[in-house]
């Protein structure tokens, strides 16, 4: 029996105190409670917390631990309908036209591509006179289609093996289609319509495209047609749209060489297309990428999945590109200056794709060539060219993206969802100084002052934000395209207000801010030297504060002992800020510190403690229980020994129950400490970790498939909601909730668990090695003894320490709750009255109170 | 069991429920028979079509018309020139043509116009509305009104705070942790948790279970002195009593509705009354404190403003259906007394909209607002606060979110300072 190695192999002297500061460093170290097997490690002498800690300092759930700290402030991800990207030069619509044979065949097409035929140019290749359909603004199109001839449909469209139809895309005749091992292969899953032609049956082996959208150059000419847009014009018959007028740029660059990958190519030239294998372009309909969805476990865990839009895949890759910054710090033990200093980033098959092809695509300039890396926040040269865009789980290390950007600074997902110059610098400040803006009164008093620096009611806050804000004054608001100096500079005499205005004038440049002399540019007013550094400007500025350091101890102190710091924690703050200063900024040695602090050990301790009542002994008494399984015990006994450095206390135990010493607290114990603490509830993500642990140590998925039937549960999103988890994308913080329906809904899940496990393990009679839960074999009506010893192994998975160390009378408990439930069952039950016992008994400890705090 | 005596045995637990609210009661010189609906009119609605009526055209002001607005089905709208007539109550009260049946109870309704929000986003309107504090790098700064209620009237509550969309806020460490609200999307989500199986455990196995981790957790309060030990242990009393019951089947969308057909739930505002109809349902078994729900569709910048004064008419429909069904229902507590007597409603959006009409035919945001409570504690028949002629701004003297949310609080006997950074307490609102 498992248990029985449990016992026999637990040999070394541990205290209750050690067994909860063991569970405390494995919830935050590993992200959930200790298994069986990592209980029996830890009994053992030469196990070694310096070690254990060392070792786990290492490791992924430790930097997501810390990470999400951090991102508890920020919350990088976007809600979904924010911003979605659909850059017209990067939408590659889906509209469909009636083939020579009758059949719907499907056809990509780009709103806005320039064409020569003035009919057609900036909308679908095909007019409503050919097809008989008028393609609209979005969605399917409308009308009676009419057969399109097969010469018609040659000269306008041709058939491309897309990139995310074909693994070798790039290839003269791609081969490597995607089917079922597609999402084994590379990560995600396409929706059955992405594979098959319209009749839901045909494997699609390529897609028909306009022929303008299939060319490959990667430049091409301005094209001029000498249009230009008046208000009014009328939309010419046959059009859904106006014709494209000239913009400024290609009247001005007539014939010139255009980057295909710059807005301008787009707008300007009927030589740009989406590349090879369309690699420029992103299909948007129909919803077709199976996306992950609800990840608090991590993208590659997700509780749901559902088919979504390509406008919204690169979402989830900005969102999973800041975690990927963080981890890199803390997985690496980086100085955490990096986070906002350095030029680096990870990146994946999406966001290559992204940084390279589609990120510039909105940008601003009118420079039209290629995007220099004085022009933009990510050089598209310095992105891999290793990294296919479907390649989801190849995540691949930046070490520059070029001279603008900084760490997390300039990550569109951190652009995108602090909108506003002020957002970004606020929300930077806030999170690395621990400082806020708090203003003397909530009242405004009317005021025409432009200057937010002086404005009255305004200017105790603006002083500092609006300078701080002016390093942003270079990223366009909502946006993540960079306004660079050579088109730009800050102060423009070219816009004053009496001069005639260029186009950028109004959009780039402060009308407010402008007078006979200069124009500045937005948001720059308040520091025109802070707006040409640029967000590495800020990113120096906070990294030098004084405020730096403390606020990165306060910050990480606070998550780990679970309270706020007081004011009698500041010298030890301090100096640990001192420490960890002068050690380089790194945060292993933070947390190192942290967690091997007393306050930390006693927050640890101070969730267990013994009945005021128990036979006189001091209710601290049990933190310094003592216990040293010295031997194999027979059935229901576990021989104990008192620690030596201190006189055992005599406990009354009820008749049969396990021989326990409880000793005085020893000189030095945790108690202090532990008074002062009050538990910590065990983080969501922790939880969920603790149910996926216990029961099998599967996916959410398997989990799910192996809980449902018999009314017992019903799908993880109808419990998510429950926990507490964070919603960073809209901002809902992290709760970890303690109310009725919470346990109510952990209820209905761990008794669902239990009765499978149940199932499983005992009625079904697992291989001892494949077993979940019960790493025993029922007895009927066992005896206390025996009751005891099987009760223990469960003790120890679901509340990480012996039951012999427990508060007296739970053994007493349960195996009285064990008797009452296996009293009077139906013979013709789907378990047998122990079987359901144990389900019961299983069912308590899994919602114990011990299990959810720490 | 049956729903009888399911009734009886919450009626039990509401012993139970109510001996551990003495103390909260004691502390706050608080009601603990009193009952709490917040709504989220969400959008920001046009304060000119019911509380702060205007018909002139005056200044920025382009008044409500038959031009801008469809007045087909505006039970209250009474056409005078282009524009309508405002309806004045008895006592003076001037109303617009979207209060609708909401107008019948026109005595028992406090207005408060002319709040100064300081902004115009949604988001932060929102959490201005119902924290008093303006967001802080995007984030919520302070605990929302629903949430201090709870905390401070409803911990001990079987649920102390359920946040049907409603943008309820839990921030900080200092107030209990059972009054975290438990935000869904559907009250479907917070009944699903409470059905169980047949198949392997039964009721009284569950009771059993119950009883062993009630008497854990108990001990394991008295020897840590720990309150979290403490709630775990009344919240596993409290799961014991709803999953014995038929809550499951009672408190489903479908049941909701058939239970209670006085709301529209085929309307403007789609089912999102079934969040109304949960409210008064668990009133009336006295399993919550609070209950939030958002009623929304009023963000109108383009020609659906149309349609703004009909939504918001629908919306005060359902403030109207939930008073007159809690006029019906007994108190689950106190005898003679109605439910209607003892619950409190307040009504929040997060701004108001322009005066002006934009290009586009619609009323873009405005940081202007109003708020509608029905309470006793509250002097009803009356509207508080102006707003200039010219350009409907908070006139002099006014006051802010935070003020309307402190006196909210005063009138339970809280002390808002414990809670709330800003805000005053508007005596003049209160009954005396």
């Amino acid at each position: 029996m498992i248990v029985a190695a449990l016992v026999a192999s637990a040999h070394a002297e541990r205290s209750l105190d050690d067994y909860r500061y063991f569970r405390a460093l494995t919830i935050d170290f590993v992200g959930r409670p200790p298994t069986a097997s990592e209980i029996v490690a830890f009994e053992r002498p030469e196990f070694r917390f310096d070690q254990w800690i060392d070792r786990h300092l290492a490791g992924k759930r430790y930097a997501e631990r810390i990470r999400n700290v951090y991102n508890d402030r920020l919350r990088l991800d976007l809600p979904l309908g924010a911003a979605p990207f659909k850059p017209p030069p990067v939408m590659l619509r889906w509209t469909s036209v009636m083939g020579p044979d009758g059949k719907v065949i499907d056809l990509y097409f780009r709103d806005g591509q320039r064409r020569t035929r003035p009919d057609l140019d900036g909308q679908v290749c095909f007019s409503t006179a050919e097809t008989g359909l008028v393609v609209g603004p979005d969605g399917p199109p409308v009308g009676k289609p009419k057969r399109v001839s097969q010469k018609l449909l040659n000269a306008r469209t041709v058939v491309i093996r897309p990139w995310w139809l074909y693994a070798d895309y790039r290839a003269a005749k791609p081969r490597d289609r995607a089917g079922p091992v597609w999402q084994k292969r590379y990560g995600f899953e396409l929706e059955w319509s992405m594979f098959t032609e319209p009749d839901g049956k045909t494997p699609m082996t390529g897609i028909r495209v306009c022929r303008e959208e299939a060319q490959t150059a990667p430049t091409g000419r301005v094209f001029v047609t000498g249009r230009v847009a008046r208000k009014g014009d009328p939309i010419p018959p046959g059009r859904q749209t106006r014709l494209p007028a000239d913009t400024a740029f290609a009247t001005a660059h007539k014939g010139e060489v255009v980057s295909c990958t710059s807005k301008a190519g787009f707008e300007s030239s009927v030589d740009c297309g989406c590349g090879m294998g369309l690699e420029r372009c992103m299909p948007t309909e129909p919803n077709g990428f199976v996306m992950p969805w609800s990840i608090p476990l991590g993208v590659d865990q997700p509780f749901d999945a559902a088919p979504r839009p390509g406008i919204l895949w690169l979402r989830t890759w900005w969102a999973e590109e800041a975690k990927r910054v963080f981890d890199r710090v803390f997985e690496q033990d980086r100085d955490i200056r990096e986070l906002l200093t350095s030029r680096g980033t990870v990146i994946n098959g999406p966001l290559a794709q992204f940084y390279r092809y589609f990120a510039n695509a909105t940008c601003c300039g009118d420079s039209g060539g290629s995007a220099a890396a004085s022009d933009v926040l990510f050089d598209p040269s310095k992105v891999p060219s290793a990294v296919a865009p479907y390649e989801v789980n190849k995540w691949v290390e930046v070490s520059d993206r070029g001279p603008h950007a900084a760490g997390i600074l300039t990550l569109p997902v951190f652009l995108l969802k602090y909108g506003s110059q002020r957002q970004r610098a606020h929300a930077i400040y806030n999170a690395f100084t621990c400082k806020d803006f708090v203003a003397e009164t909530a009242k405004l008093e009317p005021s025409s002052e432009p200057d937010l620096t002086k404005r009255p009611g305004c200017s105790a806050c603006h002083q500092r934000l609006e300078p701080m804000a002016a390093y942003f004054a270079r990223v366009q608001e909502s946006d993540w395209s960079f306004i660079p100096a050579s088109q730009f500079p800050a102060v423009e005499s070219r816009c004053t207000s009496s001069a005639a205005p260029v186009s950028a004038c109004k959009t780039v440049y402060d009308p407010v801010f402008t007078n006979s002399q200069r124009a500045v540019l937005r948001g720059a007013y308040a520091s025109v030297a802070h707006a040409d550094l640029g967000p590495q400007g800020l990113a120096a500025e906070i990294t030098s504060s004084n405020d730096f350091a403390p606020c990165a101890v306060r910050t990480i102190a606070t998550a780990l002992l679970g309270r706020p710091l007081a004011v009698a924690d500041n010298a030890w703050k301090m100096q640990l800020a001192q420490d960890f200063a002068a050690r380089g900024y790194r945060m292993r040695e933070l947390v190192r510190a942290i967690v091997t602090s007393d306050l930390y050990r006693g927050a640890a301790a101070g969730i267990v403690g013994e009945t005021k009542s128990a036979a006189n002994a001091p209710a601290a008494a049990s933190i310094a229980r003592t216990v040293a399984v010295t031997s194999a015990p027979a059935a229901g006994t576990v021989a104990v020994a008192a620690a030596p450095a201190a006189g055992p206390v005599a406990v009354a135990a009820a008749p049969g129950a396990d021989p326990v010493a409880v000793a005085a607290a020893p000189p030095g114990s945790l108690i202090a400490a532990a008074a002062q603490s009050s538990p910590r509830m065990v983080p969501p993500e922790a939880f969920l970790r603790a149910y996926l642990a216990w029961f099998g140590s599967e996916g959410p998925y398997d989990v799910f498939l192996r809980a449902r039937g018999d009314d017992l549960f019903d799908r993880w999103p109808d419990y998510l909601a429950a926990l507490g988890l964070p919603e960073y994308h809209v901002d809902a913080p992290r709760l970890t909730r303690s109310n009725t329906v919470l346990r109510a809904a952990v209820g209905r899940l761990g008794e669902a668990l239990c009765a499978r496990a149940a199932q499983h393990d005992l009625h079904d009679h697992a291989p001892a090695d494949k077993r979940m839960v019960f790493a025993f074999d029922v007895s009927a009506a066992p005896t206390r003894a025996q009751f005891a010893t099987a009760f223990d192994g469960l003790h120890r998975t679901f509340l990480g320490y012996p039951s012999s160390l427990a508060p007296r009378h739970r053994v007493d408990r349960f195996f009285d709750l064990y008797r009452r439930i296996a009293a009077d069952r139906d013979p013709k039950a789907a378990l047998t009255a122990d079987e359901t016992a144990w389900v019961g008994v299983c069912t308590a400890l899994v919602q114990h109170p011990e299990a959810s705090v720490y | 069991m049956n729903r009888r005596q399911l009734l009886g045995m919450l009626g039990f637990g509401g012993v139970a429920t109510l001996c551990r609210r003495v103390t909260a009661a004691a502390a706050t010189a608080a009601s603990p028979a009193d009952y709490f609906i917040f709504i989220h009119a969400a959008g920001g609605w046009d304060v000119m079509l019911w509380a702060d009526p205007r018909n002139e055209r005056k200044g920025l002001v382009e008044p409500p018309s038959l031009a801008n607005t469809n007045v087909g089905g505006l039970e209250r709208w009474k056409t005078a020139g282009n524009t309508f007539e405002p309806i004045v109550s008895p006592t003076g009260q001037r109303f617009g043509p979207a209060i609708g049946q909401l107008y019948e109870l026109r005595d028992r309704l406090t207005i408060v116009n002319g709040i100064a929000m300081n902004t115009v986003s949604h988001d932060d309107g929102t959490t201005f509305s119902t924290t008093g504090r303006h967001r802080i790098g995007g984030a919520v700064p302070e605990s929302s009104i629903d949430v201090l209620i709870a905390n401070e009237l409803g911990a001990g509550q079987l649920m102390p705070d359920i946040a049907v969309r409603f943008p309820s806020s839990y921030v900080g460490t200092k107030l209990d942790g059972r009054s975290i609200p438990l935000r869904v999307d559907s009250v479907d989500a917070v009944t699903r948790a409470f059905a169980r199986s047949q198949h392997f455990l039964r009721a009284a196995d569950r009771t059993a279970i119950t009883s062993v981790l009630t008497d854990e957790a108990a001990e394991l309060a008295a020897a840590t002195g720990a309150a979290e030990f403490s709630q775990l242990a009344s919240q596993h009393r409290d799961v014991s009593a709803l999953v014995s019951g038929d809550i499951t089947e009672t408190f489903s969308s479908r049941r909701l509705q058939e239970l209670y057909p006085e709301f529209e739930y085929r309307g403007r505002l789609g089912d999102a009354p079934v969040a109304a109809a949960f409210a008064i349902e668990a009133i009336k078994r006295n399993m919550v404190r609070c209950v939030g729900f958002a009623l929304g569709g009023l963000d109108t910048h383009t020609a659906n403003h149309r349609h703004h004064a009909l939504t918001l008419q629908e919306i005060f429909g359902v403030v109207a259906t939930t008073l007159k069904l809690l006029d019906k229902i007994p108190h689950p507590r106190l005898r003679n007394t109605k439910l209607s007597e003892r619950t409190h409603l307040l009504v929040v959006s997060e701004f108001c909209r322009t005066p002006q009409i934009n290009p586009a035919g619609g009323r873009d945001h405005y940081p202007n607002n109003s708020a509608l409570i029905v309470s006793p504690r509250f002097r009803a028949g009356r509207t508080f606060g102006t707003t200039d002629p010219d350009q409907l701004l908070p006139g002099r003297g006014s006051w802010a979110a935070p003020d309307v949310l402190a006196t909210y609080l005063a009138a339970f006997g809280i002390e808002p300072r414990r809670f709330m950074r800003d805000g005053r307490v508007l005596r003049e609102l209160l009954v005396r």
